[in-house]
């Protein structure tokens, strides 16, 4: 077998210009597995297949074929051969001279195995109801699912979900001329199946689709390069062509089989529509330019640059604003709307395609100077400008959930930034044991965002010793303030109370998003790492502590109903501790360990917004002239206002805590054995603290509690033994129990059906719990 | 005099007897350092050959200096002779990189000098083993650890254990690497990422968050990160936190977005906080393409 493979191998080789092979080697690893698992609560857990097959039977793990003679090299290798997560992949050819690289590669996204749907996918990315479903709607016309829907639904078949994704690759890297490098490559990835996708049809009616995927990405490069010792000029090209062949998605309404427009109750009962629709991830393209380059300059010196430029466009057909064969002006109630159009006729789309341009600009220069041995410093500029020429549309309302007309003038936006950042670095040796580091930078920013300009600060400094050869220590330090510049009032949305003409702010202007809100930034980390004769042991401790406060201006422009502070989230705290160790214990024994503890905090202020007149409820005090209503009822013609009152005002904290933890023991009693114990544990815990909750969130008959929490655990212990037969032959056996326990009211209580009646899920549980047994036997054998 | 004056300021012996060292070539290398036999096989080997036009002969010598005197010390390491030769290994970062970016300066390495691993002192050694046999079964370029994360993770263990978190990438199962989105030989970006932004990063995977959409989410637009932790998560799709608190850290506005959902106010099951939370209607978070899609709910 050998033989004929070797000679089959070679003579492939040989044919390809490459000459006759000196050294061929094989390995092979292949195993045989049995694996239990037990999952509750009845369905089968996806979460360890998440991205790879764990079968039972016969595992090709891994094929190994490496050529060698002189200067020329090939080999090849697949992995989990015949599963859906194998791998081929080879590479050859003659170093410095030309060499190639191809490669495929499988990867499934597996979301569940107990997905269940009554909508199919009839092709053309329409997901029709089926069977008994459509039937039972046929029959009642349903405003809400009737008990006959419910029993069908209870026998929705499954539906798988997952996908799978497979990607080819070629690369060559040629060397045409001396210190000339060309490289040409291509990628083709394709990503077929499905996806949870929501759906919904109204406020309070979610509906989620087994929806299809079928993604292709094609890809493409050149890189070419001029490296002398004393400078170097690069030139790279890249190509990415996104296609999705499922432009948009259909789906029939559980509700409804024919079109209405009655009411704008249709918002919230999800049933106007008898289909909706959705424009799925538009085919795009993406192309890249760019030039870089470095030249050696005196005194240890580096002159080093990039410039680059980057068109993403995209031209797919629009869609038009709803199916809803009813959503017309010629629909009293839709007239009533402010519709005066046919939402539905292709003709009255504010154009034929969205013609979506981005153009990104960015460049670098950096200096870098090693003037003296125990000195070197760096002073780089970069920028990155993203210019977005989407072409604008101009729209005079929008169909909610398909079901009810919205009149607002709205012209589509332009996000676009630019980022012009200017650092210098110092870093300098005190000692022969002791170096520190310092840098400075600002970075401007503009934003087509509520806080156009910005700009940061960022100071760094660091310390390292290493006052033995074995030890380092590693301490630094950052700290950054951002500032918002030109946070404008006049241009903050607002909507007028009908009733009184007043003009009322639409979300709190103390609200700084925290992407560009001013912002102190710390962070403190400290590094040990010991490597006393064998063995090794690091530590290392993080801290980082981001805080938002209110910036420029009165965010109240003289209104005292406004607040008056820095709403959304107010500080974003990070602390993490580790360690990581090996050590040899006695002779042939060594354990190796590690464990983190990291710990976040997210600290979210916010307001219920309420009624304008709703304040004047009798108990509080009020805006003149505003209709009163009942608690959290808004009168139609009364405004929403982020009140100023505590009875609104609402604080939360996000705790996230984490023990990650595994310890190994090996242990080599003799030569020719080798035995692995080890566990593995990742806890993860969530806790959402209510820190303060208003009245009106909060009452003595209704009383604000925090949510229950949720728990992810791993745990993993596995013992594995190899035993050498002869130089090319090992065998190997190995034992692991998994068991993973999580809750999260968040997924736990998903049903196919929710308790209002109103929603329809895929039942899926995400995290679903599980227990593993996985038994198996293998061998390695290199020939 | 010369070594008078260097004796005087404390410089290194070695420089002097360095340059004064002749060539004596692999074969005498080889006769005390035979655990490098195999370096004939290692891709340096041969690109030195078929690049360079450097027989084997004179591979160590390239990256080592020359050997005549520490060859003649015959081991013993008193003799002034024998620390003549330069190992990288024992060099600070600058040094030992020094030597490696005689040949590989440009590439990936273009950016190299003045990244955050070169001013940390950190060197190609760190994390390479030049004598490697072959090119380590294709897995990764002559590292000294199984994979490029296993090198990452000698500094930046927090990072090991963050990503066997229940959200996470395929690196636990092998199907990435940390390399995917940065590239540790020098960046101009910050975080040594490999593309220009975190957005152009993610794009390399999820060509179709790429858009350019007709309604663009500005967050989605500028950084993934400020939802997603890459790195990995106790939440689902590696959210930073859950849906509804992550929306409200931005959108505390008009009715529903700023209502305190908690456990009473709404049944746990209700469509705004079960599975997606606010995505099971605003689904759209990416940026949509649909003219109804204002609300990113089309």
């Amino acid at each position: 077998m050998k033989k004929y493979l070797s000679l089959f191998l070679a003579s492939t080789m040989s044919l390809a210009g490459f000459p006759a092979w000196a050294e061929v080697s094989h390995e092979i690893d292949m195993k045989v597995q049995n694996r239990s698992q037990k999952t509750f609560l009845g369905a089968k857990s996806a979460t360890p297949e998440e991205y790879g097959e764990i079968p039972n039977g016969f595992i090709l793990e891994r094929y190994l074929v490496e050529f060698d003679k002189e200067n020329y090299l090939f080999d090849f290798e697949a992995t989990n051969v015949g599963l859906n997560n194998q791998s081929l992949r080879t590479e050859g050819g003659k170093p410095g001279s030309m060499m190639w690289k191809a490669g495929y590669d499988m990867m499934p996204h597996l979301f569940s195995y107990e997905a269940r749907s009554p909508f199919t996918h009839v092709g053309e990315g329409t997901m029709g109801l089926q069977g008994a479903w459509r039937n039972t709607a046929l029959t009642s016309h349903n405003n809400s699912f009737n008990a006959g829907v419910s029993t069908a639904l209870a026998n929705a078949p499954y539906v798988p979900l997952g996908f799978d994704v497979e990607t080819a690759n070629l690369d060559l890297k040629f060397h045409p001329a001396k210190d000339f490098t060309m490289e040409l490559g291509s990628m083709r990835q394709t990503k077929r199946g499905t996806k949870a996708q929501p759906a919904a049809f109204g406020f309070s009616n979610a509906i989620e689709l087994a929806a299809p995927i079928d993604w292709v990405t094609n890809e493409a490069y050149l890189d070419m390069q001029l490296a002398k010792k004393e400078y170097q000029l690069a030139f790279n090209y890249r190509l990415s062509d996104f296609n999705n062949k499922i432009a948009n998605l259909f789906w029939d309404n559980p509700k409804r089989l024919t079109d209405q427009y009655i009411n704008s109750s249709h918002y919230s009962a999800g049933d106007g529509t008898s289909k909706g629709q959705l424009s799925n991830a538009p085919d795009n393209q993406a192309h890249a330019l760019k030039l870089e380059g470095g030249v050696a300059l005196p005194m240890n010196s580096r002159f080093s640059f990039e410039g680059g430029y980057q068109r993403w466009t995209a031209n797919n057909d629009m869609m038009t604003y709803t199916g809803n064969s009813q959503m017309w002006q010629g629909n009293a109630t839709a007239a009533a709307a402010g519709l005066t159009f046919a939402a539905f006729d292709p003709a009255n789309r504010p154009s034929a395609t969205v013609d979506g341009r981005i153009d990104v600009y960015t460049y670098l220069f950096r200096l870098t100077s090693r003037p003296l041995s125990w000195l070197k410093g760096t002073l780089s500029h970069d920028a990155y400008i993203m210019e977005n020429k989407s072409s604008q549309y101009n729209l005079p309302g929008w169909a909610v959930f398909d079901n009810v007309w919205h009149s607002e003038n709205a012209t589509t936006p332009r996000e676009q930034f630019r980022e012009d950042k200017t650092s210098l670095k110092v870093d300098y040796e005190v000692t022969s044991w002791l170096s520190g580091d310092v840098g400075v930078s600002h970075k401007y920013e503009k934003k087509t965002r509520e806080i156009p300009k910005g700009k940061t600060d960022e100071a760094t400094l660091g310390f390292q010793f290493r006052p033995v050869k074995n030890l380092f220590v590693n301490l630094s330090g950052l700290f950054s303030a951002r500032r918002g510049n030109g946070m404008d009032l006049q241009h903050y949305p607002t909507t007028v109370s009908a009733a009184t003409g007043r003009r009322y702010f639409t979300e709190s202007p103390g609200l700084r998003r925290i992407d560009v809100a001013d912002r102190n930034r710390t962070v403190a980390r400290a590094q040990v790492q010991w490597t006393p004769g064998e063995a090794s042991v690091g530590l290392s401790a993080r801290l980082s502590e981001d805080k938002y406060r209110l910036g420029k201006g009165d965010p109240t422009g003289g209104d005292v109903f406004v607040y008056s502070e820095h709403m959304g989230m107010t500080s974003d705290i990070n602390r993490s501790m580790g360690v990581d160790f090996a050590v040899p214990v006695i002779g042939s024994i060594e354990v190796d360990g590690y464990y983190t503890f990291d710990m976040n905090s997210r600290y979210l202020k916010s307001s219920q917004t309420a009624c304008a007149g709703q304040v004047a409820n009798g108990t509080g005090y009020g805006l003149p002239g505003e209709p009163v209503s009942g608690t959290n009822t808004c009168a139609a013609t009364s405004a929403t206002i982020m009140l100023n009152d505590p009875r609104s005002r609402w604080e939360t904290r996000v705790n996230d805590r984490s023990h990650i933890a595994g310890f190994s023991v090996t242990a080599r009693p003799i030569a020719k054995l080798k035995t692995v114990v080890g566990y593995d544990i990742s806890s993860t815990i969530q806790n959402l603290d209510t820190m303060y909750a208003g009245s009106f969130a909060s009452t003595a008959a209704d009383p604000y509690n925090s949510f229950p929490a949720s728990r992810r655990m791993l745990q993993t212990a596995r013992a594995r033994g190899e035993y050498k037969l002869t130089e090319n032959l090992t065998v190997a056996a190995n034992y692991q129990f998994e068991k993973f326990d999580a809750t999260d009211f968040a997924y736990g209580n998903v049903p196919l059906r929710d308790a209002s009646n109103a929603s329809i899920f895929l039942g899926v549980n995400p995290i679903r719990n599980y227990v593993a047994h996985t038994i198996g036997t293998g061998v390695n054998y290199k020939f | 005099m010369l070594a008078a004056i260097i004796a005087m300021f404390g410089l290194s012996r070695t420089a002097v007897f360095a340059a004064d060292a002749e060539a004596v070539g692999a074969a005498t290398c080889l006769g005390c350092h035979d655990k490098h036999e195999s370096f004939k096989k290692n891709i340096h080997a041969k690109a030195l050959v078929n690049a360079k036009g450097i027989e084997f002969e004179k591979s160590c010598e390239t990256c080592h200096g020359n050997g005549s005197l520490h060859a003649a010390a015959g081991g013993n390491k008193e003799d002034a002779g024998f620390a003549t030769i330069k190992n990288p290994g024992n060099l600070k970062g600058a040094a030992a990189s020094a030597t490696c970016l005689q040949c590989h300066e440009g590439g990936k390495r273009m950016h190299w000098q003045g990244s955050t691993h070169d001013m940390k002192n950190v060197s190609c050694v760190d994390c390479h083993g030049m004598h490697a046999d072959k090119i380590n079964g294709g897995k990764a370029p002559l590292l000294k650890k199984a994979s490029a994360a296993d090198s990452c993770y000698q500094c930046h263990a927090e990072k090991k254990a963050q990503i066997r978190k229940s959200g996470h990438m395929p690196l636990v199962e092998g199907k990435m690497g940390c390399t995917g989105c940065h590239n540790p030989h020098g960046s101009p970006v910050d975080k040594l990422l490999a593309k220009n932004t975190i957005p152009e990063t993610c794009y390399q995977c999820h060509q179709d968050k790429r858009g350019p959409f007709m309604w663009d989410h500005a967050p989605a637009r500028e950084n993934c990160a400020t939802c997603h932790d890459p790195h990995g998560s106790h939440n689902e799709k590696m959210l930073v936190t859950r849906s509804p608190q992550l929306c409200q850290g931005c959108h505390v506005g008009g009715r529903h977005p700023a209502t305190a959902y908690g456990n009473s106010v709404s049944d746990l099951a209700s469509n705004r906080l079960a599975y997606k939370g606010c995505v099971n209607c605003h689904f759209a978070v990416h940026g949509s393409n649909n003219p109804s899609g204002k609300w990113l709910n089309r």
